[in-house]
């Protein structure tokens, strides 16, 4: 078990502070992760590697004013030793009192009331250990294999625990504690030269392990399905989307736009637009911290900030940016609790990563019906399941031009073809506007690290594909 | 060592039939400047233990950022319970090719070790460096320069015996200059590094990259959009360099020539390339991006040939591949750092330099395209096909460069593309770079020195 059975962080945390106010800051800072892993990897129909994975580490903050302001310097450590953190410490205080000063830097978070947290402990998890996961695993080949057509299977299984702990000078003390489970299966069918492809995740705060067999079920089945594609017309098209698709879309578009610290900046097609109508009335868009289960679900964000949740964009009406201490302060608003460690591109700790902004877990109010009902609805157009290149969207103007993956012809309200190669064009926030209908399928997806996605399978009408 | 040869001796205790163990400790900085503006500058002290297992044929592997004995013990005996429980269903078996065990002590060769310089010097070079390219040129709109460093210890201990420890020391700085005038904007990326102490910073001169990222992205205003279709095509030491490292070079890598995803599957022995083709991936290129004198499995490192005058003569080998080959492993095996797991991977990845000048190369060609620098692109190592965005071009006219062109990129069928090159010029030079493979980041060097390819494809906007 990590930390909480009495080890060293929470020492070392109260060192490290005590430690940067000593050598001349006005305020410090620490964000700390334990986190336990297992994975599995399957290659080529079997498990080919069982991993384990113990990543602890630390990072130190402190904030130094100055004439016309203040400046940050930061420092992280896995190596909790005296000398080591004192060294990275003295780093910190240097790198922030060589910094200009920063006119809008005003404070760290200060001390708040933090509500309970949301169920995302689940203790099976804790004593899940390598053969649990093969047997997962296996489970999950088994049932993908079922079709003599699939040729290639690979993919993973996961189970983490782990604990993040904030402390700052003014007070901001608390941790929790939190698992995650999911995996995924990748599946390649081939029949009379025809290759067809279908991949499915499944992930959750808790140990759900018949749903990872039942989407390596639904990857064969997709794979299979996507055998002998036909070329579709170019022209205009209701386009059903998948949640993976619109997870990989909304993070590369609209959650940047969102961001307050690039708002500031004037990067975003939505500043100074707050109150005024952006999307359809059907969009009523949450981002909510305490969904049970859910992986981005959290009491506090990474500078211990309480979060809450509240709405983004109700019935069209763009509500609020997200904030964290920085671009609160900086504006004088309140602050909504959204301080995130994460890097949209590459793996790195968050503990060795400076509070960037992003949402916990955004819900997009469901419709009514089933999924299959929203595609009956559709006369003339096609389902989506994901979009290749959603990283080149342009987060500025918004613009997006993107290969579609994973396409279904839908005619009178019936799936009909595989679809080979098609590419839809279009800006984000406009696209919203074209949101007509959504179903009563809400699922998890993981947008990023910490964050997720939990909507339903939704109908954009009339958007332009070119085959 | 004392972590290390513990990791292994509890695995053998254990009935592991191989095991091998890294510990390291590194010492980094990065600072990331915008303009004028420092925007972050985290200083890291990261150490951990990463051990990998072999039992009955079936790998585990374990890291962990703590070095606490309890915590160590607990990654080993889930890595070693890992492979168990994998080897119970895993029907093709994992086998590595012999070595020899070696001792040996690699230390970098440094002046003024990283760690010794204060940051507020690290981060007056950066200041400094994002000062020089901002005066070139009042159209300069925004420069971003990032300065890394890192040092550190690292040891590795086998179950076979071998003992390393290596003194590690790098440091680099990549400027992006960004000019612009009315729409049109100019965006140029230079860079350099080397294994080295903080004294490196004065041979790769960092002021007279920024100096050149910043004119050439304002040179870049004036460029015209592309022309499409194929051209006699002069590329230069950069993007041949990226040609070098992303078609060929990863269609090298033994792993995909296993599982049947490159171009260069049983092709050894044919010809693959013109004659003035001759490449090499050489971890002993001295103070190289990608150099080491052993690899991440503790295997000594080679200069690999690849391909000699156009015949294909190697790939680039694990123990585990070599085994699978039965080819000589070569030391090809890398790991990002001790969390990660060595897999097959380049290191300095080259074409050799030729006899003719640049001029001579440009004399003979009447209609072309001269590009340079790389923005990234796409390579498919299975089907053999590529696509590259340079970072700048020119119309070649009569032999003489002419003007330059925006957005154009360079795309083609790997294996044509080194038959169709009939020029190589004297002019070597090596870049740096990252290179990024099964979720892993390597520091790779990439070097050639110009070449000429007849009818290759070039695309504008």
């Amino acid at each position: 078990m990590p930390s909480w059975e009495g080890s060293s962080v929470n020492e070392t945390l109260d060192f490290a502070l005590r430690r940067g106010l000593k050598l001349g800051a006005t305020q410090a800072e620490v964000f700390a992760i334990d986190d336990v892993g297992t994975n599995i990897v399957i290659e080529k129909k079997q498990v080919k590697l069982g991993q384990v994975r113990r990543d602890r580490g630390m990072g130190i903050r402190v904030l130094v004013k100055k004439d016309g302001g203040a400046s940050t310097g930061f420092s992280y450590v896995t190596d909790f030793s005296r000398s080591t953190v004192m060294e990275a410490v003295e780093k910190a205080v240097t790198t922030a009192k060589v910094k200009r000063a920063d006119k809008d830097l005003k404070s760290f978070q200060e001390k708040a009331r933090t509500r309970k947290a949301a169920n995302i402990f689940d203790k099976r998890i804790p004593k899940t250990d390598p053969s649990g996961l093969i047997d997962i695993g296996r489970s999950m080949l088994e049932e993908a294999c079922k079709d003599s057509r699939v040729s290639t299977v690979s993919g993973s299984v996961y189970a983490g625990f782990g604990e993040t702990s904030v402390a700052n000078s003014l007070g901001v003390s608390g941790s929790y504690r939190s698992t995650g489970f999911g995996g995924y299966m990748y599946v390649v069918a081939e029949s009379g030269g025809s290759v067809g492809v279908g991949s499915e995740a499944h992930s959750s705060s808790h140990y759900e392990s018949a749903k990872l067999v039942v989407a390596a079920g639904y990857a064969a089945e997709t794979a299979v399905k996507q055998l002998n594609p036909k070329p579709l017309e170019s022209g205009i098209y209701d386009v059903v989307v998948d949640q993976d698709g619109l997870a990989d879309l909304l993070m590369n578009t609209l959650v940047q736009q969102i961001r307050a610290d690039l708002v500031q900046r004037n990067q975003s097609p939505l500043a100074g637009k707050i109150g005024s109508e952006m999307a359809s009335e059907n969009v009523t868009l949450m981002d909510d911290p305490s969904v049970p289960r859910a992986l981005g679900s959290k009491p506090f964000d990474s500078e211990g900030c309480p979060t809450n949740p509240r709405p983004i964009v109700e019935k069209g009406v763009l509500r609020t940016f997200l904030h964290n201490s920085y671009t609160a302060n900086k504006e004088g608003v309140e602050n909504t609790g959204n301080s995130m460690r994460y890097i949209m591109f590459g793996t790195r700790s968050g503990y060795a990563l400076e509070p960037s902004i992003g949402p916990h877990n955004l819900v997009l109010k469901p419709g009514k019906g089933r999924r299959e009902d929203l595609i009956r609805e559709v006369k003339n157009g096609i389902l989506v399941r994901g979009f290749i290149g959603a990283h080149t969207s342009n987060v500025q103007s918004g613009d997006f031009s993107l290969a579609l993956d994973c396409i279904f012809r839908i005619e009178n309200g019936e799936l009909t073809f595989p679809v080979k190669q098609a590419m839809i064009g279009g800006n984000m926030p406009n696209i919203l506007r074209q949101i007509r209908l959504a179903a009563a399928n809400s699922k998890q997806v993981t947008m990023g690290p910490g964050m997720t996605l939990i909507s339903p399978t939704i109908l954009i009408e009339k958007l332009t594909v070119a085959a | 060592m004392r972590i290390a040869e513990r990791a292994v001796a509890l695995c053998e205790e254990l009935g592991a039939g191989y095991a091998d163990a890294r510990v390291e400790r590194t010492y980094s900085t990065d600072i990331r400047l915008m303009k004028d503006t420092f925007d972050q500058v985290p200083s890291g002290a990261e150490q951990g233990l990463g051990i990998r297992v072999l039992y009955k044929g079936a790998w585990g592997f374990g890291s962990s950022t703590s070095l606490e004995p309890r915590d160590v013990s607990q990654t080993i005996r889930g890595a070693f319970k890992a492979a168990k429980a994998t080897a119970l269903h895993t029907q093709v078996k994992a086998h590595l090719a012999e070595v020899s065990p070696v001792k040996d002590v690699v230390t970098a060769t440094v002046k003024e070790p990283m760690r010794s310089v204060p940051i507020d010097r690290k981060m007056k070079l950066a200041l400094e460096t994002s000062e020089e390219a901002t005066k070139v040129d009042k159209r300069i709109a925004s420069v971003t320069v990032t300065y890394s460093d890192s040092s550190g210890e690292a040891y590795l201990a086998t179950s076979e015996g071998t003992r390393l420890v290596g003194r590690p020391s790098r440091g680099s700085i990549v400027i992006v200059a960004v000019a612009r005038e009315g729409a049109k904007v100019g965006t140029i990326r230079e860079r350099n590094g080397m294994q080295a102490g903080f004294e490196l910073f004065e041979k790769i001169d960092p002021l007279s990259l920024a100096r050149r990222a910043a004119e050439r992205a304002v040179k870049l205003l004036e460029a015209v959009p592309a022309p499409s279709g194929r051209f006699t095509v002069i590329a230069d030491q950069k993007l041949a360099g990226v040609f070098a490292h992303e078609a060929v070079g990863h269609a090298s890598e033994a792993d995909h020539v296993i599982t049947g995803e490159s171009v260069l599957k049983d092709k050894i022995g044919q010809r693959v390339g013109s004659d003035l083709v001759t490449m090499y991936d050489d971890s002993t290129y001295p103070q190289g991006w990608g150099t080491s004198l052993y690899d991440s499995e503790g295997v000594p490192t080679k200069k690999r040939l690849i391909i000699d005058k156009g015949f294909l003569r190697g790939y680039i080998l694990n123990r585990e591949t070599a085994a699978e080959l039965n080819m000589a492993p070569n030391g090809g095996a890398r790991a990002q750092s001790f969390a990660y797991r060595p897999v097959v991977r380049m290191s300095n990845t080259y074409l050799t330099v030729g006899a003719q000048s640049f001029d001579e190369l440009l004399e003979a060609v009447d209609h072309g395209v001269y590009l340079k620098g790389s923005r990234g692109g796409q390579v498919d190592t299975a089907k053999g096909t590529f696509q590259f965005s340079a970072e700048e071009g020119y119309l070649i006219e009569k032999g003489q460069l002419a003007k330059p062109l925006s957005d154009v990129s360079l795309s083609g069928m790997t294996l044509e593309t080194l038959m169709n090159i009939d020029g190589v010029a004297d002019d070597f030079q090596m870049t740096i770079g990252l290179c990024g493979k099964a979720g892993q980041v390597a520091t790779t060097g990439t070097g050639s020195p110009h070449i000429r390819i007849r009818n290759a494809v070039v695309g504008g906007k």
